[in-house]
């Protein structure tokens, strides 16, 4: 499989038929891990980080932590494939926009990916569709295993697994549920939950993590602090909110269809319209859209209308994943364009599931 | 690294923000700065500012005879002006000033708790998962929750399965 194949629909996170899926979409897990022998990656010249990034990857191969294992060298790719990468949260921006020896280990289901020299030598993920937590922390440190019995990572009695950043020292684990919650959001709820998180000490953040917006009313919550838990207690925590937001956006959405449902209609109906007529549209406004329609695809407003393929919907109508598409690049203008026209065919009446090619990967 | 907005505190918050000109960008906040502010509201000038103070701190500190880490040559002006440090044995070099740092963004741990790697190796993970896995099985049973019963089996068979006898043929990845 080339890379290049992944591009015509997202990851399996984005099955959509995790617990709690239609408000849910994924849980993470990511560990930070350091080779004890190395200075970190910041502080690392090129030949330092090559030779890390080397001795990782070949762990990494040989731990055959999934059925099949990819990895790309981002040092040798051009800045659409990092980005394209980006949009599938395989890695993040901070990696693909940094310079010399830095790749990615990711499995084919796209589950399980490896950073190599991000800020940390190593950046274990685990990704899984829906409400699973406790799932993703034991992927994490199922995969923690099998790479320690091939590297030393450094850790020190009193701080744990050390971090190039203290934020992360500790476990060096951060667990977060990507939220998708447009009631809570169209009524301005919303600041009721962020004020909740952050009496318990979690951070809220965007669609693609640190420093990024939150668009298409995604947002996703995660731990602030490292030191002085376990791991089952921080991903307990995290865990432990989402039960209550899930109940409050639930709420919201009855109360809306009991008392207001011509305008809930409305504007679902409007949004579905917009993309399925657009001649130009730009990423802000496709995921504003999608996520009225994924709101009424949950409702039960609209029907015939995947819920995977609007999950997809959300990664594959990113600027990269557009370009792979198309095979070229294109400036934001004739995206917008490419956009609108990939939008229309993919949401046109009658191309419902059965246009979905998520059964390649079943 | 110092609160962006009092730039006395600590910050302990580090989230996405909205700026004055309609970007979003990591903010890092202390816990009252945040608090006061719902959705925090920091302007380009404002953060420009505390950085060049920030600095200036910093040199002032270093130019007072900081020591490097014998083993990265990094020293803590350096590491507290770009907020990564350089190798893990600043940890015990910096220890003394470290320490307030790491008890305030961890809310006050300062004590390592959870996994470590010597009560791993590739192995008894395997066995552990296994073991856990197996019990997870008993209990969906139990609550006639066949559907997740079903998945755990799944799990459990391909771990089983795996020709280095627990590393599965198809690995872990769920």
């Amino acid at each position: 499989m080339r890379i290049s194949d992944l591009s015509s629909h997202g990851g399996e996170w984005l099955r959509g038929d995790g617990p709690e899926g239609d408000i849910v979409l994924s849980s993470r897990v990511r560990l930070a891990r350091n080779l004890a022998d190395h200075r970190f990656t910041t502080r690392a010249a090129d030949p330092e980080r090559r030779e890390v990034a080397d001795r990782v990857r070949e762990t990494v191969m040989q731990s055959k932590f999934a059925e099949r294992v990819f990895y790309v060298d981002l040092e040798k790719e051009d800045p659409v494939q990092g980005e394209f990468l980006v949009e599938r949260h395989l890695i993040s921006r901070e990696l693909a926009r940094a310079e010399g020896p830095r790749g990615v280990a990711f499995g084919s289901r796209e589950a399980i990916s490896i950073m190599v020299n991000e800020e940390d030598h190593l950046r274990i993920q685990v990704l899984q569709s829906g409400c699973q937590l406790e799932e993703a922390w034991r992927g994490a440190r199922a995969v923690d295993g099998l790479l320690e019995a091939g590297l030393t990572f450094a850790f020190h009695p009193r701080f744990g697994y050390l971090t190039a950043c203290p934020t992360n020292v500790g476990t060096g684990l951060r667990a977060s549920v990507l939220l998708h919650l447009p009631a809570l959001a169209f009524s301005n709820h919303i600041q009721q939950v962020f004020k909740a998180v952050h009496q318990l000490s979690l951070a809220v953040r965007g669609l693609f993590g640190e420093g990024t917006e939150p668009m298409g009313h995604l947002f996703q919550i995660s731990n602030q602090t490292t030191l002085g838990r376990s791991e089952a207690e921080i991903v307990g925590a995290v865990g432990q909110i989402v039960p209550q937001i899930v109940k409050y956006e639930r709420q919201v959405r009855e109360d809306r269809l009991q008392r207001g449902r011509r305008a809930l209609e409305d504007r679902v109906w409007r949004a579905l319209g917009v993309l399925r007529h657009s001649r130009l549209i730009s990423t802000q406004e496709t995921l504003e859209h999608l996520s009225a329609v994924r709101l009424g695809v949950n409702v039960g407003i609209l029907e015939g209308i995947d819920l995977r393929l609007v999950n997809d919907l959300f990664i594959l109508s990113q600027p990269a994943h557009l370009q792979k598409l198309e095979g070229r690049p294109l400036d934001p203008g004739e995206r917008d364009e490419v956009r609108a026209a990939f939008l229309r065919k993919r949401l046109a009446p009658g191309e419902g599931p059965a246009e979905n090619p998520e059964a390649s990967g079943a | 690294m110092t609160c962006q907005k009092c730039k006395r505190r600590e910050a302990t918050r580090h989230e996405s923000v909205r700026q004055e000109d309609g970007s979003w960008a990591e903010a890092h906040l202390c816990d009252r700065c945040a608090e006061k502010s719902e959705v925090t509201l920091l302007s380009p000038a404002s953060m420009i500012q505390a950085f060049i103070e920030g600095a200036t701190a910093e040199a002032r500190r270093a130019s007072g005879g900081a020591a490097a880490c014998p083993s990265c040559g990094i020293t803590y002006a350096e590491f507290r002006s770009r907020g990564r440090l350089g190798c893990p044995a600043d940890y015990e070099v910096f220890l003394p000033d470290l320490l307030p740092l790491i008890e305030r963004i961890h809310h006050g741990g300062t004590q390592h708790v959870g996994k470590s790697p010597a009560s791993t190796d590739g192995r008894t993970e395997f066995e552990r998962e296994l073991i856990e896995l197996r019990r997870s099985l008993a209990e969906a049973v139990q609550r006639e929750q066949y559907e997740e019963a079903a998945r755990l089996r799944d799990r459990i068979r391909i771990l089983e399965e795996g020709p280095a006898g627990g590393r599965g043929r198809g690995g872990v990845e769920p």
